[in-house]
């Protein structure tokens, strides 16, 4: 059979009824079309056809080895959600860090990517009220106390 | 695991092990789509994945298409820093004796080729290969929309086109589609 275009109105309903976003008023109207037109006809049947296959095409095959700059991100994906985990649990939403050059304490958001949870020190005492709170290293400092 | 985009999306940048594999594959078989090139597409993927994580807004503000945006417009730029055109980079050049279908054709017996294009649609092997065919941005548009799933909307902000745009070039897919089956029944009956 020769190609025969849908009906470009239709066709917009076509396409969404692929990927289930078809309102029941418009399914009921599509399908009223449907009986009476065979190109649209032709092109739902074969666009089905082809989304059938999207299992195979877009298929997962798990243990795939992944490159090594790929594999370092996810590994910092992995730690910072963990830690967002733990900060989450501990209802944090600030802690006490030290920066990389010593041991200056600095105020940080804890929902702030790139910060790394290394282990629980005592506050300095500028930092009033807070019990125990996790020391995280960063690369970004953002000062809030001056050195000692 | 069958999981939604938005699922998939959400474990994987929450730090779900399997969820960053599974979203890396797929958008791997995208850039390869777009790009011909393992390694290019591989670079791309990486940057898209490190650009998702830095930004990684809040779900309720992210796109289903978010991610997609993200990997077409870097595999867009990557094409301008090679300093080669998108349309000629997203065609391969076709040796007529390797390209995919001619391939294919190698493959089958005359008597496995339906004589019908429905049929012919029923293969997976011959819609991979012939998909590798189709022309930009008709091809990138049908993959979205047919296995992605993705809505007109969603592939129109990708694109940056109308929905009705983005409708034809799905639509003239198929239709290629139809002239790479009907190239293949050609060959297929000049060779018994």
């Amino acid at each position: 059979m020769n190609y025969q275009a849908p009906h470009e109105e239709w066709l917009e309903k076509i396409l969404a009824k692929l990927s289930g976003e078809l309102s029941f008023s418009d399914l009921v109207a599509l399908n009223d079309h449907l009986t009476t037109c065979s190109s649209c006809t032709e092109a739902l049947r074969e666009y089905e056809i082809l989304a059938s296959h999207a299992d195979t095409l877009l298929s997962y095959q798990q243990g795939s080895q992944l490159p090594a700059r790929m594999l370092a991100l996810k590994q910092e994906i992995m730690q910072a959600a963990r830690e967002k985990q733990l900060a989450t649990s501990l209802h944090l939403t600030k802690a006490v860090g030290a920066s990389n050059r010593g041991n200056i304490p600095v105020l940080l958001d804890i929902n702030e990517p790139g910060l790394r949870l290394v282990k629980r020190v005592n506050p300095p005492e500028e930092v009033k009220g807070w019990q125990s709170l996790p020391r995280i290293i960063r690369t970004s400092r953002k000062r809030l106390f001056p050195p000692r | 695991m069958a999981l939604s985009l938005e699922e998939l999306l959400e474990r994987a940048l929450g730090g779900e092990d399997e969820a960053i594999e599974h979203l890396y594959q797929r958008l791997l078989r995208y850039s390869m789509y777009l790009l011909k090139d393992h390694y290019a597409a591989e670079e791309v993927v990486q940057d898209t994945f490190e650009k998702a994580w830095r930004s990684n807004p809040p779900a309720r503000s992210r796109s289903k298409s978010w991610i997609f945006r993200i990997a077409h417009n870097t595999a867009v730029d990557y094409i301008r820093k090679q300093k080669r055109s998108l349309t000629i980079s997203l065609h391969r050049s076709e040796d007529p004796d390797s390209s995919p279908i001619q391939e294919y054709i190698q493959l089958k017996r005359p008597e496995e080729i339906p004589d019908q294009f429905v049929e012919m649609l029923e293969d997976v092997e011959f819609v991979r290969r012939a998909l590798e065919h189709l022309q930009e941005p008709s091809r990138s548009c049908f993959y979205l929309k047919v296995f992605e799933r993705l809505t007109l909307n969603d592939i129109a902000t990708i694109h940056q086109c109308s929905t009705r745009q983005v409708q034809r070039h799905i639509e003239h897919a198929r239709h290629e589609l139809r002239q790479i089956y009907e190239r293949v029944h050609r060959e297929r009956s000049s060779n018994q």
